[in-house]
């Protein structure tokens, strides 16, 4: 039977376990059960030929840990193993389909590990190409815990081959695996990517996975698959508690609810799958309905676009000459906050532009992507009007992003659509062209038409395109501001798309803004408008949005309004800086630092930015770091002082940065955790305490390459490296860097630090200094920039 | 195993010491509290273990036949141990994302939630003490070993992980330099034996950090 034959079918069946089976043969644990593949063949084959006798019409090979990581020490290469497994399964296939089955590489990916995400690919395209090779007839990805390597593995699956793919993860019974990732997450992306099928695998008993799976129904279209385990094992025997004719009637009746592939995982043995097949003879299938509103999603939380959805849109260099200084300066750190900072007001997708003609855009991109997904959970909206950068995101981002943006210029259309169809993500299309803006609310409508045309002709579905009509300055073409808001409800009554719009433009040039935004806002909602683009941190539009929320029913029996406004009125602004009793000094001192700030805020209007730092900053950490020494103070309250003054730092950065003054820096350094360590918050301490001495820290994270560091102190011409590391195993990774440092830039300096470390081995592995903790990698630091001397 | 259950038996004082702080401090000690508060909402304790025969073989300790562990300080800890306990425990991956975000916002906090959850896994090793205790009422424990103490190479770790199938299991992995991830994450061995043991308790004699520990040069010591 062709594969394709086989999909058509109401339901197919999968197979049961293979572990458990090879178990039953008494394999030990811990063995790489696909050796077997060429050591005990025959078993393998009684397996698969067994499933096939039960009713099985896809045997998975025994493939699943095929890896060159899980291989790695077998003697035995990918190639090899799937090769001998796939002829296995087609030995015994009998008219059945062999699937090559991947499963995890057994190690933790980035952010949680220290895999990333390419290599996890080069991994998963091994498997795959020797899968193609050896004859597959389909692939299987299956026991993902992390949504991140499922993407790995799907990418994988489409760009070295044209087999069906199904994917299947693992949930515990809280409905999120072990990564947090939850299961419309997992389906929105897996749909996204391409799969031809969605579904659950191991995880729990059917019935609690069966109704899991209903969650999938919710935001797929795609043909849902259920491999549960046979219950769960006891704890002393490792049994399973569920037997074959229970598990059967739970499968039966996820049949009945929509699921079409069935089958069973750990547990579960030919006894399982044949009473599988009795029972569901007679059932009739459910064919699912066809999904029309939009969801986007990172790893661990879907976001449905049934109501109005803010886009915030702080993270972007216009008009930001902050900003602008973070992206120069490489600080991730302060794009990290401006995420949180508008999550936390309210935001459910965040912008992401960092567009600077200065730097690499892509290579900035692909950064701040990864790094903003491993703190926030708000989908993302790639905002870039490079190709590169836009794919470059949209391959490494963890979820169903928003590509922000095409046009109706041709040129533009039939670049980006194909990759926002390859990554199965939703488009902003602006409705401007190589003509310019239009004018005329129809004008603007005949673009918008253009582009969802164009892109249905991708196949890219209806629900995943966005409109921007535009918002033109009412100050200098006042009339446009009604065709805006009329070309919006066109849009969404007429062409059935959503609707996405930056506000804040309106204002430009007249008095009381905030009250022109709001006004703006609240008719874009009424026309339609479900995507606004906007600040979160100002609470003016948020109330608005909650209020329009509420009053359009989309807030039902006003829950959150009251929940939100219900209390008292809220505090409407931070206690004034002249009410505060304390110094700057104090402030800083006592480790406050919301007083700090204002405090630095008032000083600054009659004191120099630079007589702030030397007399009141630096003092109160020094009389902190003094009393730290001789263990008067503890490191948490070092910090607090140290985040009071970065607080204070950040206002004096701020206003010199909007009068056009570049910063002083009393040195450059740079920080990073050496290669194969994944240890940083002690790094990050004495980060925060270089900062607040003056000096510009270069974070190059954890798990860093020696080339990388020497790379950077090179190009960026700095005078003293940090390195930590934490474990026995990676103080050799950090003697390499400092051996490649002292080759390729002699009179670079390099102090070390990290618990495992001591004077004499720091002194033995080359480093020039050895720092016990934060407090003494600013004295290094001063010395060597020539201070306190 | 509940992360209130595991919350609720955290003792301040291991906290306080985890995040630097040796002596009395009282905002410092609420910010302990409060991180232990915090975390009891994060936490996902998971743990999975087995009771293994133990062989002593010249080239190490054989448990069940499959797992090798070289180490003369783990033979001479299970001598006259038939059986072991291997455990394996993490708070998970959501753990480690919390606290990276807290770093952002607020580094001395994420200091004691860091501390804390360190004091959280040992938690939940007792805890899982405890229910060995319940399974092996007339059994003597020995200390928990680690890979990585004495002259156990920590290197063991992937494989004593695919012994006990945790990557499936409770998605705990090491990297390619041992580091087990998620972050806070523990492995060890129990020896169980019908007699009295000679390692019952931690001590710093088989530590290879005992001579420039930070705890021991202040007096103090790392374990309970």
């Amino acid at each position: 039977m062709d594969v394709k034959t086989l999909f058509d079918q109401p339901f197919i069946l999968l197979d049961g376990a293979m572990g458990t089976m090879l178990q039953q043969k008494g394999v030990k644990p811990g063995t790489v059960m696909e050796t077997l593949s060429i050591t005990a063949p025959e078993w393998i084959e009684d397996i698969h030929r067994a499933y096939r006798a039960a009713g099985s019409e896809i045997l998975y090979a025994n493939t699943f840990g095929a890896n060159r990581l899980k291989l790695e020490k077998t003697g035995y290469s990918v190639e090899q193993i799937v090769s001998a497994s796939i002829s296995i399964a087609k030995r015994a296939a009998d008219g059945a389909l062999c699937a090559l089955d991947i499963g995890p590489t057994g190690k933790l990916l980035e952010p949680n590990g220290s895999l990333s995400f390419e290599e996890a690919y080069e991994v998963f395209a091994e498997v795959v190409k020797a899968g193609v090779s050896a004859g597959a007839d389909l692939i299987v990805i299956e026991t993902m815990t992390d949504l991140y390597e499922m993407r790995a593995a799907l990418l994988a699956a489409k760009e070295h081959s044209t087999l069906p793919v199904l994917c299947t993860m693992t949930f515990e019974a809280d409905g999120r695996t072990f990564t947090g990732t939850d299961i419309r997450s997992a389906a929105i992306s897996m749909t996204a990517l391409g799969a031809d099928a969605v579904g659950i695998n191991c995880s729990l008993g059917p019935k609690e996975a069966g109704l899991l799976v209903q969650t999938m129904h919710e935001v797929t279209d795609l043909p849902t698959i259920l491999k549960p385990n046979a219950g769960l094992p006891d704890p002393e025997t490792g049994a399973y508690d569920v037997d074959a004719l229970q598990f059967a009637v739970d499968i039966a009746a996820a049949a009945s609810n929509g699921v079409s592939f069935i089958g069973g995982c750990c547990g579960t043995t030919p006894a399982y799958i044949r009473a599988v097949k009795q029972a569901i003879a007679n059932i009739k299938p459910v064919r699912q309905a066809k999904k029309d509103a939009l969801f986007v999603c990172s790893a661990t939380k879907a976001v449905p676009i049934d109501r109005v959805r803010v886009i915030g849109e702080r993270i972007n260099p216009t008009g930001k000459k902050r900003f602008k200084e973070a992206l120069l300066n490489r600080e991730i750190d302060y794009i990290l906050s401006q995420g949180l900072s508008q999550v936390e007001a309210g935001a459910d997708i965040l912008d992401v532009n960092v567009g600077l003609p200065q730097i690499d855009e892509t290579e900035m991109m692909v950064t701040v992507v990864k790094a903003l997904q491993s703190v926030v959970d708000a989908p993302l909206q790639i905002d870039s009007s490079s190709k590169e950068a836009i794919a470059c995101a949209l391959r490494v981002y963890n979820g169903k992003a928003i590509v922000n943006s095409v046009n109706g210029d041709d040129e533009v259309l039939d670049t980006v659509l194909p990759l926002v169809k390859q990554y199965g993500a939703a488009v902003v299309g602006l409705t401007l062209d190589a003509g310019g803006i239009r004018k005329t609310t129809e004008e603007r409508f005949a673009i918008a038409k253009k582009i969802v045309d164009r892109a249905l002709s991708y196949g890219i579905p209806r629900r995943d395109i966005c409109i921007d009509c535009l918002t033109l300055t009412a100050s200098a073409e006042q009339e446009a501001a009604m065709e805006t808001i009329r070309a919006v409800r066109m849009v969404r009554e007429q062409l059935g798309v959503n609707a996405v719009l930056g506000v804040s433009n309106i204002s430009f040039g007249l008095p009381n803004r905030p009250l022109v935004n709001r006004t703006f806002l609240t008719l874009a909602m009424g026309a339609g408008l479900n995507l606004p683009i906007m600040n979160p941190n100002d609470t003016e539009m948020m109330d608005a949005v909650r209020a329009y929320a509420m009053l359009a029913c989309d807030d039902l029996h006003a829950n959150e309004f009251v929940a939100h406004y219900g209390a008292d009125t809220p505090q409407k602004k931070a206690e004034p800086a002249a009410s505060s009793t304390h110094t700057l000094h104090d402030a800083v001192f006592h480790g406050l630092r919301t007083e700090a700030a204002s405090l630095t805020k008032a000083l600054l209007s009659d004191t120099d930015p630079m007589t702030i730092v030397n007399t009141m900053l630096i003092p109160a950490l020094d009389k902190a770091g003094a009393l730290f020494e001789t263990g008067k103070l503890f490191l948490p309250q070092l910090i607090q002082c140290a985040q009071a003054a970065q607080a204070s730092f950040g206002v004096i950065r701020e206003t010199m940065a909007s009068q056009g003054n570049t910063s002083v820096s009393k040195g450059k350094i740079i920080l990073a955790t050496v290669k194969g360590d994944i240890h940083d918050i002690g790094k990050n301490i004495v980060k925060v305490l270089l900062e607040n001495y003056g000096f510009t820290v270069i974070d190059l994270g954890r798990d860093v390459a020696p080339e990388r560091i020497v790379q950077t102190a090179i190009e960026m011409d700095v005078p003293l490296v940090g390195l930590s590391a934490l474990m026995t195993t990676t103080l050799q990774s950090m003697e390499q860097t400092i051996a490649l440092l002292k080759q390729k830039k002699p009179d670079c300096v390099v102090m070390v630090g990290g618990a495992v470390l001591t004077e004499e081995y720091a002194q033995k592995i080359g480093a020039d200094y050895y720092s016990k903790d934060a407090k003494q990698s600013v004295d290094i630091a001063q010395h060597i920039f020539g201070e306190n001397e | 195993m509940t992360a209130e259950r595991v919350c609720t038996r955290i003792p301040l004082s291991e906290v306080m010491r985890y995040a630097g702080c040796h002596g009395h401090d009282e905002r410092a000690e609420q910010m302990a509290a409060d991180s232990i508060q915090a975390l009891s909402s994060v936490i996902r304790p998971r743990v999975v273990s087995k009771v293994c025969r133990v062989t002593q073989t010249p080239d190490g300790c054989l448990f069940d036949d499959a797992l090798l562990i070289p180490g003369n300080d783990l033979s001479a800890l299970l001598n006259g141990c038939d059986q072991a306990a291997l455990l394996a425990c993490t708070l998970s991956a959501q753990t480690d994302a919390f606290i990276r975000k807290a770093e952002l916002s607020d580094l001395s906090n994420a200091l004691f939630l860091d501390s804390c959850a360190t004091a959280a896994v040992e938690v939940v090793c007792d805890l899982f003490e405890e229910e060995l205790q319940s399974r092996y009422p007339d059994m003597k424990r020995t200390m928990r070993y680690s890979p990585g103490y004495g002259d156990v190479p920590i290197t063991v770790q992937e494989e004593f992980l695919s012994f006990l199938d945790a990557p499936r299991k409770i998605g705990l992995c090491a990297t390619a330099s041992s580091i087990l991830t998620p972050r806070k994450s523990v492995t060890a061995i129990i020896g169980l034996s019908k007699t009295e043991v000679s390692h019952a308790k931690r001590s710093c004699e088989t530590c290879n950090l005992k001579d420039h520990c930070q705890f021991r040069q202040k007096g103090d010591f790392c374990g309970r």
